[in-house]
């Protein structure tokens, strides 16, 4: 029975003392008053992280885009010069037969 | 849907020869270090793709290379340059054309005993030429174009000279 008898005494209804709700009103405007004053630095931060990543995603970009514009260039040299290799070489063999050619039908 | 699987079959059959054209194997080890320049191009589909776009189309005779290689798989040069007479192997030329298969014929052959020897060859695909193989050998210089994909002879030729690009850049050793 005294086990009963504590547990009444303890979960008994109590009324809270005078000023609590007071206080806890004062703390919850005293949180949102932090809260507040904490908000542009924090979109302050918010906006620098946005803007280093629109940065650093737009560096990333020119610089891919410089790179293959020099693997292009460096690929239309190349293109260039095995065609005039290539012209090259044909060019003299087509001469060659003509000449070869030529050279028959005077004799004839 | 049978149908749709039958053309696309077809496609596929279609489109084997050309897929089955190997790229001839150009690598000649010990080579390069002999020769005194060396000009070594090797241009596959993407990269044709891109040096394309880089070609003026304001310029007829860029234009002209351009809708060349239009359609092409690859470009390769190897080009040789030595110091002395003789100072690469005669039978390169020979292990070159062993490696091509039966629809190669030769289109051109040159022997000249005082300029260069030239050997042109095509992939003849019907009466379409689907590739092209140009080997020079001079006592000093030993050179050879391999074009993979449709190829114009009389086009190629009329390119030479006539185009305002500086002289080949072999690499100085």
């Amino acid at each position: 029975m005294t086990l009963e008898n504590d547990l009444k005494r303890t979960m008994r209804r109590q009324q809270p003392d005078a000023g609590f709700a007071a206080r806890v009103l004062e703390r919850v405007t005293a949180d949102e008053r932090e809260r507040a004053a904490h908000e542009p630095r924090r979109r302050w931060w918010s906006a620098a992280a946005a803007s280093m990543a629109l940065v650093a995603l737009l560096g990333g970009y020119t610089a891919h885009r410089v790179q293959e514009h020099r693997r292009g260039v460096e690929a239309r040299e190349q293109l260039l010069t095995a065609m005039r290799i290539a012209g090259e070489k044909v060019h003299y063999a087509q001469q060659e037969v003509r000449q070869i050619g030529t050279s028959t039908s005077k004799e004839r | 849907m049978r149908k749709f699987i039958a053309s696309l079959a077809l496609m596929v059959v279609a489109a084997l020869p050309a897929a089955a054209q190997q790229r001839i194997n150009l690598d000649f080890p010990g080579l390069a270090d002999k020769a005194e320049e060396v000009v070594d191009i090797t241009l596959d589909g993407e990269m044709l793709r891109m040096a394309s776009k880089f070609l003026s189309g304001k310029d007829a005779e860029e234009r002209a290379v351009r809708d060349m290689v239009n359609g092409l798989h690859g470009i390769y040069v190897r080009s040789y340059e030595f110091a002395n007479d003789g100072e690469y192997d005669r039978a390169l030329v020979q292990s070159v054309k062993k490696q091509l298969g039966p629809t190669w014929k030769p289109i051109v052959t040159v022997r000249s005993k005082k300029k260069e020897n030239v050997d042109i060859l095509a992939d003849m695909r019907g009466d379409r030429a689907m590739g092209l193989v140009v080997i020079s050998a001079e006592p000093r210089e030993f050179t050879i174009v391999n074009i993979n994909g449709p190829i114009d002879l009389e086009r190629l030729a009329d390119l030479e000279g006539q185009f305002g690009i500086p002289e080949i850049s072999k690499e100085k050793k």
